[in-house]
């Protein structure tokens, strides 16, 4: 206060307390460390009164936070003091923890604090340490958003890993692995809301796996049974209706010149019968059997297939009174013999329900309708009365007498049986006297 | 030699007295009936071949011509029949051929494993039985060259 090599006035202590940087003098008395200044920002920051600091010892007036057990600021502060007043050398120290106390409705407490202080001796002349300059700069704003940064890229981290373990269990769950669940950590997130949904879909979906085994169980032990009750189906019933067939053949070779035409009519009756029984059980045998086999699929020439159905015909009568036209028909995969024997089957038909035609015509083609190839066996004989229809494919059911037409009621059934397995359909039209037309779809992939 | 009770040329394996018989028949419409012992079961079967109980006075060494085996049989069935012949040294070479009143195809498979010669489903009509069985024996005794 006075005047120094200016003629100005100045002020200094006022311009001290003015200054907008965060100043603290102390006397260098250690351990104590008297305040004797601060900028009025200084007292701000730290939301002190400079009139209750000053002349008081600096780690009286700012101890540690008794709730932190970590704290560090108040022994790195001595420390940092000691060595300017040892070394007479400014000493710039690392960015501290250093809480304040503030006081609040709920009274004094601490609020957290970063700094980064450096701190000056003033020397006098003969080199002695008058005063040290506290400087400080308030840093939590940006140590708190590095905290938060760190802490964001570190649960950036946590969920990726935590994502990486449910993704991988996806991949283990879509081989039908089921050994084991996912974890939900303590945090209860997004990520545990995912898991524990996903724990209890697999929950779910290993009850109705286990479920469906079971029934396979049983479905296997019912196909057993079933195996073998056509199994001895077609060796017991088929054992006496060899001796019927036989032993009225037997009679008639033996004893024919002793009977009379009645006599040999009813026997040949009784054979043909016999006969036809056999047949019955043949055709039924071949439609449990196709129920239990495989498909064994390849890319077939359909052509091929019908042009050798057609030439084994064409050996027999129907030579000269039928007439095919078999188009370009297009290939699919499927079970050849399968296949083939939907084609016997409705090519025999064709030819058995129009064989009373004077000209018999029997088309086969095909065409693709969506994912199906849809081909169809046309002909021009009797046809039957669409009336009817649901009868058409059942098992030994026949919308014409065997005085008419001659047939077991298996062949379209057995077909359809066969189409079904290739996941395909079987349908008709017909018109009384004017012909049928069979069509089998299937599909170009399945 | 040619006809003694010794060099039989068919064995039948048939428990069906009424099948056997149109077996027996229409081997003999055929001419094919020179020797032909009819044995009930397996069990049976299994004593003549390898020459025991009942025919212990027999040699195993008198192989017949062809066995006909029937597949289903009380006591000892024709696939257990079939796997004592062809496991056996003595008796392997006998042609063996399974007439069975159904085509079952695991009987087929296995019957095959095992090394059967033939395999005939009986049919019903006695027209193709006695066709079958009259091709059979023609074939077997008559073309095959078996080794002796």
């Amino acid at each position: 206060m006075g005047l120094e090599n200016s003629d100005i006035e100045i002020d200094h202590r006022h311009i001290f307390h003015a200054a907008p940087i965060l100043f603290l003098v102390l006397k260098p008395n250690p351990p104590k460390y008297t305040i004797l200044d601060a900028t009025d920002a200084y007292c701000a920051a730290t939301q002190t009164k400079r009139s209750e600091i000053i002349n008081r010892g600096l780690f009286e007036v700012l101890p540690d936070n008794p709730a932190d057990m970590n704290a560090t600021g108040v022994s790195n502060l001595r420390m940092s003091l000691n060595s300017v007043v040892e070394k007479k050398q400014p000493h710039k120290m690392h960015i501290q923890k250093y809480d304040i106390q503030v006081t609040t409705e709920n009274g004094i407490c601490f609020e957290e604090r970063f700094w980064n202080p450096k701190n000056s001796p003033v020397l006098d002349q003969k080199n002695e340490v008058l005063y040290i300059i506290h400087h400080v700069e308030d840093v939590t704003a940006s140590v708190s958003m590095q905290n938060e940064i760190e802490k964001k890229s570190k649960l950036i981290e946590e969920n990726d890993a935590r994502i990486n373990l449910i993704l991988n269990a996806l991949l283990k769950f879509t081989t039908l692995d089921f050994s084991e669940r996912l974890k939900t950590t303590d945090k209860g997130d997004e990520l545990d809301a995912i898991v524990v949904g996903l724990n209890s879909v697999i929950d779910e979906l290993e009850n109705h796996i286990q479920l469906l085994k079971n029934s396979n169980i049983n479905l296997e032990y019912a196909n057993k049974e079933l195996d073998s009750f056509s199994y001895s189906v077609s060796h017991d019933l088929r054992a006496p209706l060899r001796a019927i067939n036989g032993y009225s053949q037997v009679l008639m070779e033996d004893y024919g010149n002793k009977l009379d035409e009645d006599g040999k009519k009813t026997i040949n009756t009784i054979i043909k019968n016999a006969f036809k029984m056999g047949a019955l059980i043949d055709d039924l045998l071949t439609f449990s059997r196709v129920g239990k086999q495989d498909l064994k699929k390849v890319t077939l020439s359909m052509n091929s297939i019908v042009d050798s159905i057609i030439r084994e015909f064409t050996n027999q009568e129907q030579k000269n009174t039928i007439e095919f036209i078999v188009k370009n028909l297009d290939d699919v995969e499927g079970d050849s013999s399968m296949i083939k024997q939907v084609f016997t089957n409705l090519i025999s038909n064709a030819a058995k329900y129009s064989g009373k035609k004077e000209k018999a015509i029997i088309e086969i083609g095909s065409h693709k309708e969506k994912e199906n190839i849809v081909y169809y066996v046309k002909d021009n004989g009797a046809g039957f009365d669409m009336k009817y229809y649901n009868k058409l494919f059942g098992v030994f059911q026949r919308l014409h007498s065997s005085s008419e037409f001659e047939g077991t009621g298996v062949g379209l059934a057995l077909a359809q049986r066969i189409i079904k397995k290739h996941s395909g359909e079987v349908w008709a039209e017909a018109e009384v006297d004017k012909g049928a037309c069979f069509y089998f779809s299937i599909p170009i992939k399945y | 030699m040619e006809n003694t009770i010794h060099n039989i040329e068919i064995i039948l394996v048939e428990d069906s007295l009424e099948d056997a018989n149109l077996v027996i028949r229409s081997l003999k419409r055929n001419n094919l009936s020179n020797s032909i012992t009819h044995l009930k079961d397996g069990a049976e079967a299994l004593d003549f071949i390898f020459a025991k109980g009942e025919y212990g006075d027999r040699k195993i060494e008198d192989k017949p011509k062809l066995i006909l085996l029937d597949l289903k049989m009380p006591k000892v069935d024709g696939l257990q029949v079939l796997r004592a012949l062809k496991t056996d040294e003595r008796t392997q070479s006998i042609p063996v051929v399974i007439m069975t009143s159904s085509r079952e195809d695991r009987d087929l498979v296995e019957s095959y494993k095992l090394g059967v010669n033939g395999y005939v489903v009986k049919p019903v009509s006695f027209e193709n039985f006695a066709k079958a069985v009259a091709e059979l024996g023609m074939f077997w005794l008559m073309i095959n060259q078996s080794p002796r």
